[in-house]
C-alpha cells in the first residue's frame, strides 16, 4: 500500500495532502516509522502542519461521516517527524 | 425540483466491451460538451488504491475539525492541477465517461470559485455532502444526467 501511495503522489494522481491523510490513518502508533519513514520530506512538513491544527476539543464535521484520524495517530507521527528532524 | 444525487439511469456499458484510454476519455467527454479546464487531471485509478464502492472518481477529501480555512492549493498536485482518480470501470461506457467527468468538472469549478480566496472547511463539507439536496455536488449530478440524456438524443 505505502508504495501504491508514493508511486501515485510521485506521478501527480493524488496530493500532498491526500497521501499525508491515508498516512495518518495507517499509522501504528507503536511503530509510526513503517508509514513514516518511506514519505518524502514535504510529505512530513504535510503531517506537521496537520498535527499543529489536530484539535479533538473542537467539533468534528457534521455533515458527514468523515473519519478524522486518531489523536494517538496524529501525536505519534508528530513526534517521530520531529524526533528525526531534532540534531 | 429535487436534485440529484447520482446518476439518473444505469450507464450503458460500450457495445463491444472496449475499455477506453485516458487520452479517449477526454476526447469523449470534450465531443460531449464537458470543457476541461487545464487546471483538471484524470487518471486510472491505481490498483489497490481504495475508493468507496458507491464512488465512481475522487480527488482530495479534507478531514478538518471545524473552523478550519481550506487553502485552494491543498487541492492541487505537485504539478499545481487538480487530479481526479477514475475507477477503472467508468472506461468501459462512454456515458459514464461524460457523466463522471462532467460531475466532476462541474463541481470543481464551483469550488474553485469559491475556494480560490480560501474558504472554510464547512462550506466544503456543505457543497460536497452527498446529502445536501440543491448543493454543488446535486447540482452536478443534474449537469452529469443531463449530458447523459442528450447522448441518449431524449434532451
Amino acid at each position: 500500500m505505502m508504495a501504491t501511495l508514493i508511486k501515485a503522489y510521485k506521478a501527480g494522481k493524488i496530493t500532498r495532502y491526500q497521501i499525508m491523510m491515508e498516512c495518518l490513518h495507517m499509522i501504528d502508533p507503536q511503530h509510526p516509522e513503517l508509514v513514516l519513514e518511506p514519505l518524502p520530506p514535504e510529505v512530513h512538513d504535510e503531517i506537521l502542519d496537520y498535527a499543529s491544527r489536530y484539535d479533538p476539543k473542537k467539533p468534528a464535521p457534521k455533515e458527514r461521516l468523515v473519519l478524522m484520524p486518531a489523536a494517538d495517530q496524529v501525536d505519534a507521527a508528530r513526534s517521530w517527524i520531529t524526533k528525526l528532524r531534532s540534531p | 425540483m429535487i436534485a440529484a444525487q447520482g446518476p439518473s439511469s444505469n450507464w450503458r456499458p460500450n457495445p463491444d466491451g472496449r475499455k477506453r484510454t485516458m487520452r479517449e476519455a477526454y476526447d469523449i467527454a470534450r465531443q460531449h460538451g464537458v470543457e476541461i479546464p487545464d487546471y483538471v487531471e484524470f487518471h486510472v485509478l491505481p490498483k489497490g488504491y481504495p475508493m468507496a464502492v458507491n464512488q465512481f472518481a475522487k480527488t482530495t477529501e479534507f478531514r478538518e475539525f471545524d473552523g478550519t480555512v481550506i487553502q485552494w492549493d491543498k487541492f492541487l498536485n505537485q504539478r499545481g492541477k487538480v487530479p481526479f482518480l477514475v475507477k477503472p470501470d467508468v472506461m468501459t461506457s462512454d456515458e459514464a465517461i461524460v457523466a463522471v467527468f462532467g460531475h466532476e468538472v462541474f463541481e470543481i469549478e464551483c469550488l474553485r470559485r469559491r475556494f480560490d480566496s480560501n474558504a472554510p472547511i464547512e462550506a466544503w463539507e456543505a457543497e460536497t455532502c452527498p446529502n445536501n439536496e440543491g448543493n454543488t455536488h446535486s447540482q452536478a449530478w443534474d449537469y452529469a444526467n443531463s449530458l447523459v440524456a442528450r447522448m441518449r438524443g431524449v434532451a
